[in-house]
């Protein structure tokens, strides 16, 4: 019986296909936004919203990930210029997008027509956070309804993120959230996320969001 | 969840390795996982009891060793492993940390013939 030393990260192989992605989506200039939320947060909401805003002078492909169903890809179909559905069900990870399923659907994507690529991840506020996909921008949706200790419950996928919406921000008035408690939580341990308190419901902050999305495609 | 393909991306590793030694048997993986990760070293155990068989790996032990939530005081600079989920810098009271540990995942080493 001997030892060996391994010291190998078992998400490397991740690591190293999403860098693939990364080389791939910019050599195409595409800027790429990784959406995580806990499901019913308003991910495709956000994302119909974005669209909207960025057109007509954006070209916008979307992945949806999604366990089972292509609810959410029917509702994007008709705004985007390429959609491609990824069903996690019966794949080894069903809780969240992987880079090796970005890598299939990019393929499938007529990049060279794209400027921005939205990715709705699959709706979860812990696994998403362990994979990185190849993305230019992690952005998580928090919305008001879930209470403003989220960043505190899930760490991990707040101190990564380079931006966070405050979806459902016209409900403020009736649930128990407080926007400073929240912010506050998430500046605890990220330093460098920027703020959007949006409605899909109202529109507001959906111009700030938007602009902000503009000035990163445009600096790329 | 997703340690069905964490579980086969580790069995991948340990095969390369093994071939790459030119061992026979593996009996023990050791694994280091943060305690900050997502990942249950019970389902890693389970996916692995069944996709070893018929590999240099078969019957093999999984041994979990868990690294601390480790942060770093954004403030005075501290180095610290909080004792709860109450994240506050012992030194200066500041809560505005960094993470710097707690997020691995890695084979550590095997025990092989």
């Amino acid at each position: 019986m001997r030892k060996i030393e391994i010291v190998q990260g078992i998400l490397d192989a991740n690591e190293a296909t999403a860098e693939g992605n990364r080389a791939l989506l910019d050599s195409h200039r595409c800027l790429t936004v990784n959406i995580m939320a806990a499901p019913g947060a308003g991910k495709t909401s956000v994302i119909l919203r974005t669209m909207a805003g960025l057109q007509p002078d954006t070209r916008i492909g979307v992945i949806e990930g999604d366990v089972a169903s292509t609810v959410d890809a029917e509702k994007v179909q008709g705004a985007a210029s390429a959609v491609v559905q990824i069903n996690t069900h019966g794949m080894p990870e069903s809780c969240a997008l992987v880079a090796d399923m970005i890598h299939v659907a990019l393929e499938r994507m007529p990049l060279d027509e794209l400027d921005v690529v939205l990715i709705e991840n699959v709706g979860n506020l812990l696994c998403p956070a362990e994979f990185n996909l190849g993305e230019h921008l992690r952005v998580v949706i928090a919305s008001t309804p879930e209470g403003d200790d989220k960043p505190v419950k899930y760490a991990v996928i707040y101190a990564d993120a380079d931006a966070v919406i405050i979806n459902k921000s016209d409900l403020t008035p009736y649930v128990d959230f407080d926007m400073n408690r929240f912010t506050r939580a998430v500046r605890n341990i990220n330093d460098r996320a920027v703020f959007f308190p949006m409605s899909c419901k109202t529109g507001e902050g959906v111009a700030e969001w938007v602009a902000w999305l503009r000035e990163k495609r445009a600096t790329m | 969840m997703h340690e069905y393909g964490i579980t086969e991306s580790l069995l991948k590793i340990v095969e390369d390795k093994a071939h790459e030694a030119g061992v026979t048997k593996v009996s023990v993986i050791r694994i280091v996982v943060g305690a900050l990760t997502g990942f249950v070293p019970e389902s890693i155990q389970f996916y692995f009891d069944t996709m070893c068989k018929d590999t240099v790996a078969a019957g093999a032990t999984l041994e979990f060793e868990e690294l601390p939530v480790s942060l770093r005081c954004r403030s005075c600079g501290q180095l610290f492993e909080p004792p709860s989920r109450e994240w506050i810098c012992p030194a200066c009271a500041s809560p505005e940390v960094t993470i710097e540990g707690g997020r691995e995942l890695y084979i550590k080493e095997m025990e092989v013939s």
